[in-house]
């Protein structure tokens, strides 16, 4: 046989994790260094603000993912508000992995959910809609067809109906209507709401 | 002879609109294929090129700018596929984000139908 | 709607023609959980922590093992995959490879084999194939390295000769060498401090184990995997899975035998 040798194994790491040293790994190390510290500070809730701060430099992706999915982990308020703040992002790249972190925060995202769908900013509503697939339907259902009822900004409908089309019950379809109607020269939202309807009266059988 | 219909890969992670578009194409006689993130379509493309690419900026795993740069670092002929980048985001800073990350076109949602089947044609040089 | 659920959570695609397939599986996880409609089912299915949501995975996934599984992947490796591995590497560097999960050990034994019977540059590096799994009663199994029939059903005979003995009518058993040559030792994908003594690889096979997570522990076994690649290795999925539904960390590669999964080399090099 030729060379195929068994591989031995690093010794486990003993000793506890000083966050503070973390920390500053997180700010001055390699990009290898600021990773692992990054994941490192997962179950850290004082460094917070620390991995928030990363996230505002520019970093690479991979630094930026790792970040997040530490405060995911953490899964507190003081973790979601930094995702909050990255939705608003210029960045489309730091945007999209914030909402997608939010997405692992169910029950962060559902206790905010009702003041992220009223928030005056139409970006926040629209993420917002998003985050409510994963509610239970009888909650997340009702919220977005109130949303229907008055909300100005067309692309926002158009969030909440696509999640409406996999949650919505035959009790939504009058605000689905309705809202179609206020936008009539909408193609796409007129479209979207015939389909959702569809989808709902199958589901219905 | 048989025309093979053009392929166009739309890149959007609402099935509403994936659905919406592939209606219009589908009349107007292109082939359409579905991705629901940068990721799914590189993988797809990967395995067969499109003719033109409808992508959205917002979205899961990888965005849509990401998934663009990204794309344009590939070997040819994917580096080349045009693309159509569309968005809710109205700032001239995304506009010009897009353009640098490789955008033929930068539309708006919601795209009218006429307004995605012209800008289709342009980038497919059919008449 | 379900279908669109499942391939939105895991990738899995149905097509036109599937229907009766899906329906049945369904109706048998339906029956299995007692949900009357569908509707039931499908709340019962997404309800986070859900544990139906692996039994339904399972009823769509093929979970056989057997040697020389998804070869397509193993021809990808040694006709793709290995030679930029070691393209800067001087002879007799380490070559190293990670089957995970490696269940009962039929991929690490078939990656061995393959890879002797395959590559010709097998004699030229040091090759460390390790093979771990969460469940340590499995792994004792790997070690002891019998079989029955059936794990053996993809292997030409001329392969069972040369690289099983058979101790009874029934059973074929790894040979003494190449048992030898493969490491089998437990870890927990989910965790870091554990994957890291591992060290990295050159190629890691991780195959139908992420698509039993749930989306957190998904991302974390995720970078867990990528902090085992060394720059520019490679990571294998299951034929049914895709990063897609996952990360967008790793590169995508596309060989003439499958699409995987890539570390970035560093840059200025490969």
């Amino acid at each position: 046989m030729p060379l195929i040798r068994k591989a031995a194994l690093l010794p486990a790491q003993t000793g506890g994790l000083d966050w503070q040293v973390e920390v500053s790994r997180l700010q001055a190390g390699s990009a290898d260094e600021r990773r692992a510290a990054a994941r490192a500070l997962a179950a850290e809730p004082r460094a917070v603000p620390a991995l928030a701060a990363a996230l505002n430099e520019p970093a690479d992706a991979r630094l930026r993912e790792a970040i997040f999915t530490s405060l995911a982990t953490q899964d507190n308020a003081a973790s979601f508000a930094v995702m909050l703040c990255h939705l608003r992002a210029d960045d489309a790249e730091l945007r999209c992995l914030a909402l997608d972190a939010m997405k692992l925060m169910p029950q962060q995202a559902a206790s905010h959910l009702p003041s992220l769908l009223g928030d005056t900013d139409p970006d926040i509503r629209l993420s917002a809609c998003e985050l409510a697939r994963q509610m239970p339907p009888e909650t997340a259902a009702p919220l977005l067809a109130a949303r229907l009822t008055s909300e100005p900004q067309v692309n926002v409908c158009a969030a909440a109906i696509e999640v409406l089309a996999e949650i919505g019950r035959p009790a939504e379809l009058p605000s689905l209507g309705a809202c179609a109607a206020r936008f009539p020269a909408e193609f796409f939202l007129n479209f979207s709401v015939e389909a959702a309807a569809d989808q709902i009266r199958a589901r219905a059988g | 002879m048989d025309s093979v219909p053009l392929r166009i890969m739309i890149i959007d992670d609402a099935s509403l609109v994936r659905l919406y578009y592939r209606d219009i194409l589908e009349r107007a006689g292109f082939a359409v294929e579905e991705a629901l993130n940068g990721v799914e379509a590189l993988e797809k493309l990967l395995v067969q090129p499109a003719a033109l690419l409808i992508v959205d900026v917002n979205m899961p795993k990888m965005d849509g700018l990401t998934f663009l740069r990204t794309l344009r670092q590939q070997a040819l002929p994917l580096a080349g596929i045009p693309a159509l980048v569309t968005s809710t985001e109205a700032g001239p800073q995304d506009r010009l984000a897009a353009r640098a990350a490789g955008a033929n076109y930068y539309l708006m949602k919601p795209v009218p139908p006429d307004r995605l089947l012209g800008h289709v044609h342009l980038l497919c040089g059919a008449a | 709607m379900l279908c669109d659920h499942l391939y939105r959570e895991t990738g899995i695609a149905f097509g036109e023609g599937k229907e009766y397939y899906v329906t049945r599986r369904l109706t048998e996880r339906m029956l299995a959980t007692e949900n009357v409609d569908f509707a039931a089912y499908f709340a019962h299915l997404t309800t986070q922590g859900s544990a139906e949501r692996q039994h339904f995975i399972n009823a769509f996934t093929v979970n056989e093992t057997y040697f020389y599984r998804e070869d397509y992947q193993l021809r990808c490796l040694t006709g793709d995959l290995l030679a930029n591995c070691v393209a800067a590497k001087p002879p007799g560097a380490p070559l190293r490879i990670w089957s995970l999960p490696c269940s009962t050990g039929e991929e690490p034994y078939s990656i061995a084999i393959w890879m002797l019977e395959n590559w010709p540059l097998v004699d030229n590096y040091n090759i460390e194939i390790i093979g771990s799994d969460i469940d340590t009663a499995v792994l004792e199994a790997a070690r002891g390295g019998v079989y029955g029939k059936r794990a053996l059903m993809r292997l030409d005979s001329r392969l069972v000769a040369k690289y099983f003995e058979q101790p009874d009518a029934e059973n074929w058993r790894v040979i003494g060498d190449l048992r030898d040559s493969v490491l089998f030792a437990p870890v927990n994908a989910l965790e870091t401090l554990e994957m890291r003594r591992f060290g990295r690889f050159d190629v890691i096979f991780c195959r139908n184990m992420l698509i039993y997570f749930d989306e957190v522990s998904r991302r974390i076994a995720a970078e867990n995997l990528y902090e085992a690649l060394l720059p520019g290795g490679y990571l294998c999925l299951g034929h049914a899975e895709s990063m897609s539904r996952i990360s967008g960390i790793f590169e995508v590669c596309r060989y003439a035998d499958a699409i995987v999964y890539r570390r970035p080399p560093e840059p200025g090099h490969g």
